[in-house]
């Protein structure tokens, strides 16, 4: 009996030591957990009530992002996310997010995995976001960086539905002041209404925002059938 | 049994420890103990952690164990680090320090003014130039609205801080121009050679630059060009002096861009008519050609070349002297070529090469007699390589060589075929330079640099140094900046072949405040500049005995009135300046130099016009001149300048953009100076004719048509 517990408890140490490594096993980099993680916080937006449910959430990437620095994704959110808090965001946070984004978004540039058609799409999306801190000011002086970052955008595919969404929209609100034709903006919002139901992100986690923006945009539109 | 039990739960015990959860909590502030919500705490290298809540506290649970290292970072903070075992990780009280800037984010703004930007604008707007009330459109035009810059209206050209023009010297993208101004007639001002819309910054130093740049006394303008456009885009532009047209072509990485423009002023002469006689009325062809391309993801290649041609016949009746009539024949042709490469390599090192060549070639009849000609030839090959790493926090390193090698050659030839003046000249001058750029403390930088340079011509050395002590806090800047500049004697010296022996050199001393608030900036200066080696003529030949002086402050404010829509610019410059040099018989005050210079800019935005207005009042003391119907040297003053220009521009649609002007609206004959006859009248005095603008008045208005552009006003063809 005695011989037997001794063997009990070598046994319950031995298993105690392969959980331990279990545990430090977890914590090891594999692709699966990261996209794992990644889903379950990004999965959080659609609960989040308030700017401090999805400040927790960009934390939560940030966190993500330092174990695993080589993948895109993570810098792609926070920037994104930053971005999004910024047009709400009192005015002595809105520098420090803007800031952050923009060193996110160049870090992005030089990250080879990256998909540049969605970062230069987050680039036009920043000058849109400087241009939202002071419209009558910025406005004149960003609105090229805009149209270029997003035509850059397109020019590495242009089957992303995003800058030619956000492009159609930028060049909408503008044609209140230059006056342009609108005639086609919401045969255009149709069009665009098709490339997303027609578009695959690469990864399930791949960027696929945007058809909210498009619903909203659609509001004034005839409803066709 | 009870001993099994016993085991059992003591087993239990141990697993349930060994895989124990430990509760990390704490509280995080500010350093004025204030809680501060959102901040990110986790154990490092893994993604276990929490955010603040609103009170600035966090929990959460590690299954990590031993000696651990918590982090916690917050957007403005300073990321705090502690080390410690994971059990002593609870009920911390973590205080966060304030963000500092570092090297790269601080730009010193101490004697520099960069058109458009601001600390909150990141971004040069070419229309700042164009909408600046006197410009007409022309970079040195917009740059005359700056403290610092002195009137020198029958010339256009920059002159600042008791320099002469030749003391400030362009620069594209750190490559040196030698020729940045047009050829006009006597008594036009100039203009930039380079459109405003090739530029995404234009930032003026008026004392005190980068060890970087040498070969100015006074100051440097350095500009850089726009990054590689991304869309493909045509326009046109015509107005009644010009016509011109030009476009880019865009590609995913690179792009081309091309501009021509044709200028002549015969139409224009016949509706407003200038002071001259025109056999052949001023006509120019101006062609450029720019490459950009992204090369890899971390180095840009450029390639600018500019070419123009101009032309003139002038007929001169020189009824002060009763010199026979002469037509006064100009023929100019200019080439410039721009090559740069940057790029970062993977430590981050920037390094930068860089080439520019300058070519002029002047043929002048007619030029005192009838049957003269003369021609001048002048090129330069300027090469430079650079490079930058900032090493720390705390440091900054720069240095660089460059090289320039000129050639200048003129020949003067008489009526009668002799030849009374052949001048040739080459001269090679190389430079290198280190620059030190430190952080001391929080607020606190500090910046030790020196250039040293070798002339062949005057085989003479000559080490620079620059000191400077800056002070930044938010929108709060104090400096105090030390240096010494050197530039060797002008062409006209040098051609002389007498022994100069060493370069000219001027000492600055500057202390500058200013202060930013909401789109507000109060900037005043204070500066005193020492010249020595000055090109002196005595006896009939050239020293270098020359020296002068030159103090005064510099006052600049500029805002915003949001609810009137109107921005506003208002600058003001004292000078005090001295020299003996040249052929000056005593040290005077110099030609150029006005004791006081003042300039008010408004710029009204109409939305319900599409449209902007642009206002500027410009004003300066009287310019010293040299009567000598009087006795002494440069001993008069001319009367005061005054002059209101106006512009108005409007966006008539997506593709046009109509822009007309007026200079000079109060119709003032503001007088320059005078030039005497070279001997007296019957009476024993010197008869004299003002300095004058040839047109009084200009009447401008041109419409730019954008014939295929992504956006909206996209005029410029770059």
């Amino acid at each position: 009996m005695k011989k037997l517990c001794v063997v009990l408890v070598f046994m319950v140490m031995l298993l105690n030591q392969a959980l331990c490594t279990n545990q430090i096993a977890t914590n090891e980099n594999t692709k699966s957990e990261f996209y794992q993680i990644l889903g379950s916080s990004l999965s959080k937006l659609s609960t989040a009530q308030n700017e401090a449910d999805l400040l927790s959430v960009v934390n939560e990437i940030k966190r993500l992002e330092t174990m695993f620095p080589d993948e895109w994704l993570t810098t792609y959110y926070i920037a994104f996310l930053d971005l999004k808090a910024s047009f709400s965001a009192p005015i002595e946070k809105q520098e420090v997010l803007l800031k952050e984004a923009l060193l996110k978004i160049e870090n992005l540039k030089q990250n080879k995995s990256a998909n540049l058609s969605e970062v230069y799409t987050l680039e036009g999306y920043y000058y849109l976001a400087i241009i939202a801190q002071n419209p009558a000011q910025n406005g004149q002086i960003y609105y090229k960086e805009v149209i270029s970052a997003y035509s850059k955008a397109i020019a590495y595919n242009g089957e992303n539905p995003r800058p030619v969404l956000l492009l159609t929209l930028f060049k909408n609100r503008m044609a209140q002041f230059t006056g342009a034709d609108q005639s086609s903006f919401c045969e255009d919002l149709k069009k665009i209404e098709l490339m997303f139901s027609t578009f695959t992100p690469k990864t399930k986690l791949d960027p696929n925002w945007g058809e909210q923006q498009l619903k909203t945009a659609q509001q004034n539109c005839p409803s066709q059938e | 049994m009870k001993k099994t039990i016993c085991l059992m739960g003591f087993l239990l015990l141990n697993l349930f420890l060994l895989n124990a959860q430990i509760k990390i909590s704490g509280k995080v502030t500010d350093e004025n103990k204030q809680a501060l919500p959102g901040a990110n705490v986790y154990i490092k290298g893994t993604v276990e952690g929490a955010s603040t809540d609103t009170e600035g506290f966090f929990q959460f649970e590690s299954t990590s164990n031993g000696e651990q290292v918590l982090v916690v970072s917050c957007l403005g903070y300073q990321t705090h680090e502690k080390k410690d075992l994971i059990t002593n990780l609870k009920g911390l009280i973590i205080i966060m320090k304030q963000e500092e800037l570092g090297l790269d984010e601080i730009v010193v703004t101490a004697s520099t003014f960069s058109i458009g930007r601001s600390r909150t604008v990141e971004k040069m707007n070419a229309l700042d130039v164009v909408l600046t009330g006197s410009s007409n459109g022309d970079i040195y035009g917009a740059l005359q609205t700056l403290p610092g810059t002195q009137k020198v209206g029958e010339d256009g050209k920059l002159y600042v801080r008791g320099g002469e023009t030749r003391e400030s010297q362009t620069f594209i993208d750190g490559m040196h121009v030698l020729f940045p101004y047009t050829s006009t007639a006597q008594n036009t001002p100039v203009r930039s050679r380079f459109s405003p819309f090739l530029f995404k910054g234009i930032n003026l130093s008026l004392g005190g630059y980068d060890s970087e740049y040498g070969q100015a006394l006074s100051s440097i303008l350095p500009m850089e060009t726009k990054d590689a456009a991304s869309s493909t885009k045509i326009g046109v532009n015509a107005s009644p002096l010009s016509i011109g047209g030009g476009g880019t072509y865009a590609w995913k990485k690179a792009s081309v861009s091309a501009n021509v423009n044709y200028t002549n002023k015969s139409l224009y002469s016949k509706v407003f008519p200038d002071d001259y006689q025109w056999k052949k009325d001023y006509r120019s062809l101006a062609g450029e050609v720019q490459i950009r391309s992204q090369l890899g993801r971390n180095s840009v290649y450029k390639l600018y070349l500019g070419i123009d041609r101009t032309a003139f016949i002038r007929t001169i009746t020189d009824d002060l002297n009763n010199t026979p009539t002469r037509n006064f024949d100009l023929a100019r042709d200019n080439y410039y070529i721009n090559s740069t490469f940057a790029t970062r390599t993977k430590n981050n090192y920037h390094l930068f090469l860089g080439t520019a060549y300058s070519y002029a070639s002047n043929k002048y009849k007619n030029t005192n007699l009838v049957g003269d000609a003369f021609t001048d030839h002048e090129s330069e090959l300027h090469a430079k390589a650079k490079i930058e790493k900032s090493i720390s926090k705390f440091y900054k390193l720069r240095g660089g060589l460059e090289a320039y090698l000129k050639n200048h050659s003129q020949t003067y030839e008489d009526n009668l075929s002799a030849i009374l003046m052949d001048n040739d000249l080459q001269r090679n001058l190389y430079a290198g330079y280190l620059d030190n750029q430190f952080k001391l403390k929080k607020y606190l930088y500090a910046n030790a640099s020196a250039r040293v340079e070798y002339s062949e011509l005057l085989n003479s050395w000559n080490l620079a140094p620059r000191l400077s002590l800056n002070y930044i806090n938010n929108g709060f800047q104090a400096s105090a900046i030390v240096g010494k500049y050197f530039q060797e004697q002008e062409d006209g010296v040098l051609f002389s072949k007498n022994d100069i022996g060493q370069q000219e050199s001027c000492m600055h001393y500057i202390l500058s405040g200013s202060y930013e608030l909401n789109g507000t900036v109060l900037k005043v200066e204070l500066y005193k500049k020492k010249y020595e080696g000055l090109g002196l003529l005595q006896n009939n030949a050239y020293s270098s005995l020359g020296y002068g002086k030159s103090k005064g402050i510099d006052a600049y404010l500029s805002g915003e009135s949001s609810p009137l829509r109107l921005k506003y610019t208002l600058a003001y410059s004292y000078n005090d300046s001295k020299r003996l040099f040249k052929d000056y018989a005593v040290e005077s005050v110099p030609l150029f130099s006005t004791k006081h210079n003042a300039s008010l800019s408004l710029r009204y935005s109409i939305p319900a016009l599409k449209a902007y207005a642009g206002l500027t009042y410009s004003y300066a003391s009287g310019r010293p001149y040299n009567n000598p119907n009087k006795a002494g040297f440069i001993n008069s003053k001319a009367p005061e300048y005054h002059s209101l220009d106006c512009n108005m521009t409007f966006l008539l649609s997506k593709n046009v953009i109509l822009y007309s002007s007026v200079t000079n609206v109060l119709g003032r004959k503001n007088v320059y100076g005078y030039t005497y006859s070279n001997a007296t009248n019957t009476e024993g005095i010197y008869n004299r004719k003002p300095i004058v603008n040839s047109r009084k008045q200009f009447y401008y208005v041109g419409i730019f048509i954008s014939l295929k552009s992504d956006s909206a006003y996209d005029v410029s063809s770059f």
